[in-house]
């Protein structure tokens, strides 16, 4: 751990479980609920609540579930749905299964003290999503949970429209991208979806008004992979974060036109595999406040940066000021000297600062950023 | 190999794609005598001479004399067929295999009719061929071409400079599929209902097929539905396509008329979809005795375009009688031009609500039918049956659902088709990846049947079943037209692409007329078609988003054109129902349509008499059952059979 730097990373847990590489954690929107998943086709759910004891900060993680999924071959992504009711997996083998829990049959629930109550009811399968050729790479809800999108190896994208009584619609098939596509992210608010993918590029899709989903924009510079997209809290921006060891951070200058203000280098030294825009903890009065930027990969290394809205002093510039960033914690070899595939910040209000990783060990650790008090 | 300019034709978003790679192993069928190396000396290298032959060449050396010469690669569609590498069409393969150049090799190379082994070359072309042929000439003239003009130019084209005997548009082919389509479906309708009553084992409805049907005429679903979905595959009709049927009459009714064996006649079709390659080498339709295919040889709109231009033939001139005989028959007696109302894409659903509507067949007589329809999304429309018991003693009969069908066209309304058909026929959907999922997905909806969710559809099918009231929205697909491409068989992957001055006046205009503004509202984040964009084309602000979007409208303003084209300048299919009547215009062209129609009819009664030979003669008329042998005959003519692909790839690892 640096200590010159203005904030701490403790690790508050780590999950053991997994029997293979964890490849994606999912924090619950709503509930007190983290969702690792990994190449032993399992999903495991942790419950999380604060100590009671008054002294005490600390944070306890326990399992609760664990999902035997029945998808044939490594469960890659996980995602919530907004209600925090649904989850997706996504799966190598090609498919997305929907879940939901059953409640549970015997009523003993026990209550947690942040008044949510642990249950124990099985996870059942709601409904498969088929479509793909080959590997499902992510899935992921949009901001209303109307709309769910995926992707895979066999170059599509697709957007599923999702409706009562877990069924679901295929909106579209978007065959843009050339090669593997990576990862899918919505926006936070508007009905925009983004993809990143191993033919260097970054597309942007809308759907448009004969209800066909399109590709309106395709962002280009990554030299290589681009492994993880990350919107920035407040929907102005886009961070990506590739395997040419940059984080490129994309500003939205019109409606439908996004441009590179950003090029964050030496900070990884290998693949920068996931990204994670959290809203963060902002010191009082700080209103270029943008969030919390953490990034991780393949050299074992948590790097978290605060980001800033460019100060609006010169408003006449033509030349736009990019956002500006500074790294704030690190850690070295979080999971020893294996390769880290994911990290997400936990949304919940008062928990914005915990960060989940998930790790070729097959483990997922818990870390609490917290800015050193001056 | 190098791509056809023919391939880049239209906006392919929304088609089915090959997949990433084609696992056909190479074979190297002539070793050659290896120089052993020491390890880490320098390796080879392949070139590519300029007569795109490929050599193996020591990298220290340049001299061509030491390279060795490599076999190409060799894949044929029959490999294609056989493999799950690709979702379907390897389009350069096919290209190369079935392509304007062989048909010019081929007539080039037939010897004289008086020679033994003369074949008679026979042209088949799609009537969206023709409509895409009519729409592009009109495009560059102030003057409407009519399908009946354009077929006209071709055959001559094709019979003068290219030396064909004989040129058909194939939609007398389609009259005959389409009746034989809506026998099938009132088979499966009565095995489904002597079935649900109990008096068939479930073994039964395999053999004869599962409601709903679904259309069998688009290539590129079957080989999708044969590769990844084969659980659908006892749903699709086995009615052979127009273009196999044409097969059937041109080699086996024709032949015999002619006195010619199978492999006497060179049949060449013209067909708007590259998949129709693909469909044609199908083993179903060879002949082994023969050594010949139905249908020999396939050619797209776009490579006749350039087999014109090669021989430097202009289509935009007239030929004499073009416009006069709009009622001709062509030799042999096969009509030209059936119009089929309904859809571009052949008109199956039409056809079979038109059979249920006629006042003569169907059970429910006595009770007038009447049609609902409703545009789910873009190319997906349902229709509903009702009927409106006259028995029934209150005031106002509720109309009771009989009947649902939809046209379900591009690849993804057709995922929808198969989650729908495959939930509401109670089949597990997926390959073998899905394995326990599905599984588990499954018995949930059983579980729950009786609970809090009544609408699970397997409840829905047994309350029809049971003769329960459903309603429309509740009321499960009977039929459905599927179509993998967007828009259907006029914006097949085979045809012309959009002219180039896209931006010219008229376009605009047409644009304009058509209520369709490009641009991007710079609100809420939402597309919008908005008033202010004007003939300058895209404000600058919509940047790449605007010409991507003018890209799409272009390519679907085009569609427009073609399918205009198909109908004969109608901007839309003709109203359905009421069905194909309102079309023809005057009484005076709708009696000759009629009179067409029937004949046509009488025709295909006559064909099938001649090919199936029952005993006792003539058949009554194509829905009339014959003996035993007559049946098996007309099977074996007019239907076909499909076969699951099982996947070889599946079981390759991939890390990331």
């Amino acid at each position: 751990m640096n200590v010159d730097l203005p904030a701490t990373v403790e690790c508050l847990a780590e999950l053991e479980g997994h029997d293979d590489r964890a490849w994606h954690v999912a924090w619950n929107p709503t509930k007190p609920i983290l969702a690792s998943c990994s190449a032993d086709k399992t999903v495991r759910l942790y419950h999380y609540r604060q100590e009671t004891e008054a002294s005490s900060s600390a944070i306890a993680f326990n399992p609760v579930n664990t999902i035997q999924t029945g998808h044939t071959k490594t469960v890659r992504a996980v995602a919530w749905s907004p209600s925090g009711q649904t989850l997706a997996t996504a799966s190598f083998d090609t498919n997305i299964g929907i879940w939901e829990q059953e409640p549970a049959e015997d009523e003993e629930d026990e209550d947690d003290n942040a008044g949510y109550r642990v249950t124990t009811g099985e996870w059942e399968c709601m409904s498969l999503l088929e479509g793909h050729e080959t590997e499902c790479k992510s899935v992921a809800y949009s901001s209303s949970g109307s709309l769910l999108a995926s992707c895979s190896r066999d170059k599509t994208v697709w957007v599923w429209e999702v409706h009562p009584d877990a069924d679901f619609e295929c909106m579209g098939v978007m065959m843009e991208h050339s090669q593997d596509v990576k990862q899918v992210a919505w926006h936070p608010t508007e009905e925009i979806l983004a993809s990143a993918s191993y033919d260097d590029t970054i597309k942007l899709y809308i759907d448009d008004p004969s209800e066909d989903w399109f590709c309106f924009a395709t962002l280009t510079g990554h030299e290589s992979t681009v492994w993880s997209l990350a919107f920035s809290p407040n929907g102005r921006y886009l961070a990506s974060s590739s395997d040419d060891l940059t984080i490129r951070i994309w500003e939205r200058v019109e409606q439908h036109k996004w441009e590179c203000v950003k090029i964050i280098d030496g900070i990884h030294a290998r693949s920068i595999y996931s990204i994670s825009w959290g809203v963060g903890s902002k010191e009082l009065e700080d209103s270029d406040h943008l969030g919390w930027l953490a990034s991780t990969g393949g050299d074992g290394k948590i790097n978290v940066f605060e980001i800033k809205a460019p100060t609006t002093g010169s408003d006449s510039a033509s030349v736009r000021a990019p956002p500006s960033h500074r790294l704030i914690a690190q850690v070295q070899a979080a999971h020893d000297v294996h390769d880290i595939n994911c990290v997400s910040w936990c949304s919940r209000p008062g928990y914005e600062n915990l960060l989940a990783t998930a790790g070729d060990d097959g483990s997922v650790k818990v870390w609490r950023v917290a800015r050193i008090k001056q | 190999m190098t791509f056809s300019g023919a391939l880049t034709l239209t906006d392919l978003n929304d088609y089915i794609t090959p997949s990433q790679a084609c696992i056909k192993p190479v074979e190297q069928l002539n070793p050659i005598n290896e120089v052993q190396k020491d390890p880490g000396a320098a390796s080879t290298a392949i070139r590519i001479d300029s007569s795109g032959s490929y050599y193996e060449v020591p990298t220290e050396s340049t001299a061509i004399s030491s390279a060795k010469k490599l076999e190409p690669a060799q894949i044929s569609l029959n490999d294609c067929l056989a493999c799950s590498g690709c979702i379907t069409s390897a389009e350069s393969i096919l290209i190369t295999l079935q392509s304007h150049t062989e048909v010019l090799n081929f007539l080039s190379s037939n010897p004289p009719p008086s020679h033994p082994h003369h074949k008679i070359p026979v042209l088949s072309i799609a009537p969206q061929c023709l409509a895409s042929l009519a729409a592009s000439l009109s495009s560059s003239s102030s003057h409407r071409l009519s399908l009946h003009q354009v077929l006209a130019r071709i055959r001559k084209f094709a019979k003068e400079v290219l030396g064909f005997d004989h040129v058909w548009d194939t939609s007398f082919a389609r009259h005959i599929a389409l009746l034989e389509h809506v026998r099938e479906f009132h088979e499966r309708k009565a095995h489904a209902s002597s079935s649900s009553q109990g008096e068939l084992a479930e073994g039964a409805l395999e053999d004869v097929g599962r409601l709903p049907m679904l259309a069998s005429a688009c290539p590129g679903w079957i080989c999708y539905a044969e590769k990844t979905h084969a659980e659908m595959l006892p749903f699709i009709a086995r009615t052979k396509s127009p273009q196999q049927v044409m097969g059937t009459l041109v080699k086996y009714w024709l032949g015999a008329k002619w006195g010619k064996s199978p492999d006497e006649i060179y049949h060449v079709s013209l067909m708007p979809c590259y998949d129709k390659k693909l469909e044609a080498s199908r083993a179903d339709f060879y002949n082994e005795q023969y050594s010949t295919r139905d249908v020999d040889c396939v050619i797209t709109t776009g490579e006749f375009e350039l087999l014109l231009t090669e021989k430097g033939y202009d289509l935009s001139q007239p030929v004499p009688g073009e416009t006069t005989d709009e009622c001709t028959w062509e030799e042999e007696g096969i009509p030209d031009l059936l119009q089929h109302a309904g859809s571009s894409s052949g008109s199956y659903l039409q056809s079979i609500i038109d059979s249920l509507s006629a006042p003569s067949k169907g059970g429910d007589s006595g009770s007038a039918l009447t049609v609902s329809t409703n545009a789910v999304r873009a190319d997906h429309t349902t229709y509903t049956l009702f009927s409106c018991p006259s028995s029934q003693p209150t005031p106002t009969p509720v109309p009771v659902p009989v009947f649902k069908g939809a046209t379900c066209y591009g690849f993804r309304n057709l995922q929808n088709v198969v989650r729908r058909v495959g939930k509401e026929g109670g089949v597990r959907v997926g390959r073998g990846a899905a394995g326990r999922l599905a599984g588990r997905a499954q018995a949930r909806g059983v579980r729950r049947i009786g609970g809090r969710e009544v609408g699970a559809s397997r409840n829905k099918k047994d309350r029809e079943g049971a003769g329960e009231v459903v309603t429309e929205e509740e009321k499960t697909y009977d039929y459905v037209e599927v179509m993998a491409c967007p828009g259907g068989c006029v914006n097949g992957g085979g045809q012309l692409k959009p002219p180039a001055m896209i931006d010219e006046e008229g376009f605009q205009r047409d644009w304009e007329e058509e209520g369709v503004k490009l641009g991007v509202n710079g609100e809420g984040g939402k597309l919008e078609l908005n008033g202010q964009m004007k003939d300058a084309g895209m404000e600058s602000s919509a940047g790449r988003a605007g010409e991507a979007i003018q890209a799409r409208w272009g390519s679907k303003a085009w569609t427009k054109k073609v399918e205009e084209a198909y109908w004969g300048g109608l901007p839309t299919p003709p109203a359905s129902p009421p069905p194909w009547r309102d079309d023809e215009g005057s009484p005076a062209v709708m009696k000759t349509g009629e009179e067409k129609r029937s004949r046509a009819d009488r025709l295909a009664v006559r064909i099938l008499t001649e090919m199936c030979r029952p005993i006792g003669g003539q058949s009554e008329d194509w829905m009339g059952s014959m003996d035993a042998e007559a049946e098996r005959l007309r099977r074996a003519y007019f239907r076909t059979s499909y076969r699951a692909v099982e996947s070889e790839v599946v079981g390759l690892a991939v890390k990331w």
